[in-house]
């Protein structure tokens, strides 16, 4: 790890240990979380936010392999900010902008963490892609569907895929502009939205992003919100295994520590050995993407490995606890419903397998 | 003059290495005794396991990690780990060649200079070929219980005991062995570490025939076998420390992904043959298979490439040789699996055009969970090395 991202991880732990109440997530199961406005502010002073613009827009010359070293921090404390889809996803898109203008300003409301982007791309469960939306784009308004959107706020700015009669572009609507109606569910810790567009007028007169371009950018973006929820969901499995850990430590049962007993250790190695192959594979996924070639088959396998690996030690963390492990009072349960969230959005694993069975050297054959 | 003396190891590019020992193995290894569909997991043993190292040998591409001095290669450790994936990748069949990858480097820390100038040359030269006497009946995982003694007598140890599970005694001249010198209350110590002629009176050798049919590990009994005093190696009593002495590149070694890779190429030449390419649940298990291999290797170079930048191994590396070997159950268990009935034939089986035999590679996979420290023991290291979680209370 370079200087920089140990000075990152060190920032974010202390971040972390002073400012991130996790009580205050509880007691909230089934309603959708808003984001803490104060907390993401305060991100935006620190610096994290937009990491990966470009110094034309105001990057500092940080980027992805930055992004996931706060990601993975964030994993380890079961932290609710929506840091990859708010942040990471369209600072990503951004880097990209045509339209100069918007993007110099919805840079700036990135960075200093006054407005809470997210990108609206998909339209149907399951979709790895966006090949084709079916959202309109006419007239400066645009019509359509949009599901399963993290982090939208009141007053948040939606970075939408549309298509027009020339292809497809990405448009910038505010999230209260008349003509969107937004139905929140509760997901993960905070909440994900259906989003229904009914001739809402976009921003800045003209689409952010049009042409050949588009494409490529929400791949990018896509590819790099896969990396950094990884990390995340890594990070996830590693708190809860750290805390699992302290706990059977800590607990006396049968006049030793349960944690003494080899059934139980047995069980926290292979937790031990499942986050550290997480580790490894989204670091490998991020060195693929820094390179810039096909890094689909890396991507894959990691966003498959990291989900799966926290729901795996969540469960089992659960179990370790106790009774105790099946409250609301003990954390175990804060990391488990932000690991199902991770798990699902940008792809499940069998999704992410069969993806990477495609690409995988020397594989067999491919059913997808 | 070898073919590698002429050139300086050091000067190459890894790169350049790579290419060099590549072309030399597709150039030299015998085409008939590649590791295949037949025998993915193939090892060599005998005249043709010595006759295939004198050509290494000859070649100057012997024994990687030993130093120059010694009459090894010097190899960095990022090196080694490209000659050992060059291996994998011509399919050269496995070799238990415990001098090379065992005594002779405890010989290099740890023994006298007579022992290093007579034994060296001649493990290099497979004039010696060794084995391990390390467990008995009695003292399997729990290694430190073993109970095969050598009572000093004027310049002589007598050893009486027997040892068990010794790879390929049949095959060996030589034996190194723990035997238990003194007793002391800690029971790792009072151990020490012997080298022994099999040629010599009073030992006899017994093979046992394992699960895929094989007669590679055998019983070594002792009986008032003389064993010269010039034969210890390290301190008397202190034999642990000296076997111990190795133990963490040992099993980085272990923890190699080659095996699983192998497997992993049978399990992709039965779903062609038995036409299983659209079977979604078939391939959904392969594709879990696949995606644990990838991401395997990358762990485990991970892991290498701390050690190649100069750091000793961890007690984490316990957790390669855990991992791989359960890897390699999982996939020997798909490849018997999916091929239905095929995977019920004792033998050779016949599959469209592949030659395979899936009892073997079931069978050959079992031992790799239960050797060099089984992997019960491995995960009671881990728990308490890197968890950090408590013993067993002493009992009241």
């Amino acid at each position: 790890m370079d200087d920089i991202s140990v000075m990152l991880r060190d920032s974010a732990a202390d971040f972390l240990a002073g400012r991130h109440d996790r009580s205050r997530l509880k007691g909230s199961i089934g309603k959708p979380q808003l984001v803490d406005r104060a907390l993401w502010r305060e991100m935006g002073e620190l610096g994290w936010l937009g990491l990966e613009l470009p110094e034309s827009l105001g990057g500092t010359g940080m980027g992805l392999r930055e992004s996931t070293v706060l990601a993975e921090q964030f994993g380890r404390s079961a932290f609710a900010a929506p840091y990859v889809a708010s942040s990471v996803m369209p600072a990503s898109l951004l880097s990209f902008a045509g339209h100069a203008s918007a993007a110099a300003e919805l840079s700036v409301a990135l960075q200093d963490g006054g407005k809470v982007l997210t990108l609206a791309w998909q339209e149907a469960v399951g979709e790895l892609g966006f090949d084709a939306p079916r959202t309109r784009l006419q007239d400066g308004r645009i019509s359509g569907l949009k599901r399963f959107v993290p982090a939208v706020e009141c007053d948040g700015l939606l970075l939408v895929s549309v298509r027009d009669a020339a292809g497809t572009a990405v448009v910038v609507v505010a999230a209260d502009a008349k003509g969107l109606t937004i139905e929140h569910q509760a997901a993960g810790l905070g909440s994900i939205a259906t989003l229904r567009f009914d001739s809402t007028p976009i921003l800045f007169d003209a689409p952010l992003l049009v042409g050949d371009i588009v494409s490529a950018a929400l791949q990018r973006a896509l590819d790099a919100g896969r990396i950094a929820l990884s990390a995340q969901l890594e990070g996830l499995a590693s708190g809860m295994l750290d805390r699992t850990v302290e706990y059977v430590k800590g607990r006396v049962q049968f006049g030793r520590p349960i944690g003494s007993f080899q059934v139980i250790q047995h069980r926290c190695v292979d937790l031990y050995i499942a986050a550290q192959l997480a580790g490894a594979s989204w670091r490998n996924a991020l060195r693929a993407y820094e390179r810039g070639g096909d890094a689909a088959a890396a991507i894959s396998a990691a966003k498959a490995r990291c989900a799966d690996t926290a729901q795996r030690v969540g469960r089992e963390a659960i179990q370790m606890h106790g009774a105790m492990g099946f409250t609301e009072e003990a954390d175990i349960g804060l990391y488990v419903r932000s690991g199902l969230q991770a798990y699902a959005w940008l792809g499940t694993p069998l999704q992410h397998r069969r993806h990477f069975m495609a690409r995988a050297p020397g594989a067999a054959a491919t059913h997808v | 003059m070898s073919e590698t003396e002429s050139v300086d190891l050091d000067r190459l590019s890894d790169e350049e290495f790579r290419q060099g020992f590549r072309s030399w193995l597709a150039a030299n290894y015998p085409r008939e005794l590649r590791q295949d569909s037949h025998r993915p997991f193939r090892r060599l043993r005998g005249d043709a396991a010595v006759n295939w190292l004198k050509r290494v040998h000859e070649a100057g591409w012997r024994a990687p990690a030993w130093p120059r001095e010694y009459g090894g290669m010097g190899l960095s450790f990022r090196k080694q780990l490209i000659y050992h994936d060059e291996l994998e990748h011509a399919g050269v069949a496995r070799i238990i060649d415990l001098g090379e990858t065992q005594l002779g480097p405890t010989l290099i820390l740890c023994g006298s200079e007579a022992q290093k100038a007579h034994y060296l040359p001649r493990i290099l030269a497979c004039d010696d070929v060794w084995c391990q006497g390390y467990s008995e009946p009695n003292a399997g995982s729990d290694l430190a219980s073993l109970r095969t003694s050598a009572v000093r007598e004027g310049d002589e140890f007598i050893v009486n005991g027997q040892k068990i599970w010794t790879t390929h005694a049949t095959d060996s001249t030589h034996i190194f062995a723990l035997v238990r010198t003194g007793k002391f209350a800690k029971k790792q110590q009072g151990i020490s570490f012997l080298l022994i002629d099999l040629q010599a009176p009073g030992i006899s050798v017994r093979p046992i025939v394992n699960l895929a049919g094989e007669d590679e590990f055998c019983e070594v009994f002792f009986d008032n076998v003389r064993v010269p005093v010039s034969q210890l190696v390290g301190e008397l009593d202190q034999g642990w420390s000296v076997a111990k002495a190795l133990l963490g590149y040992e099993r980085i070694w272990i923890g190699s992904p080659a095996l699983a890779g192998k497997a992993l190429e049978l399990a992709n030449t039965l779903v062609r043959e038995l036409a299983l390419t659209a079977d979604a649940g078939v391939m959904d298990r392969l594709a879990e298979l696949t995606a644990d291999l990838h991401d395997y290797r990358l762990l485990y170079t991970e892991i290498c490439d701390v050690v190649a930048d100069g750091d000793k191994p961890g007690p984490g590396v316990s957790m390669l040789k855990v991992y791989a070997s359960e890897l390699l159950h999982r996939l020997s268990e798909f490849n018997q699996e999916v091929a239905a009935e095929y995977g019920g034939i004792v033998g050779d089986a016949r599959i469209g055009a592949t030659l395979t035999d899936l009892h073997w590679q079931l069978m050959m996979a079992r031992p790799v969970t239960i050797f060099a420290g089984a992997n019960e023991i491995q995960r009671d290291i881990l728990a308490k090395t890197v968890l950090g979680l408590p013993g067993e209370p002493a009992k009241a």
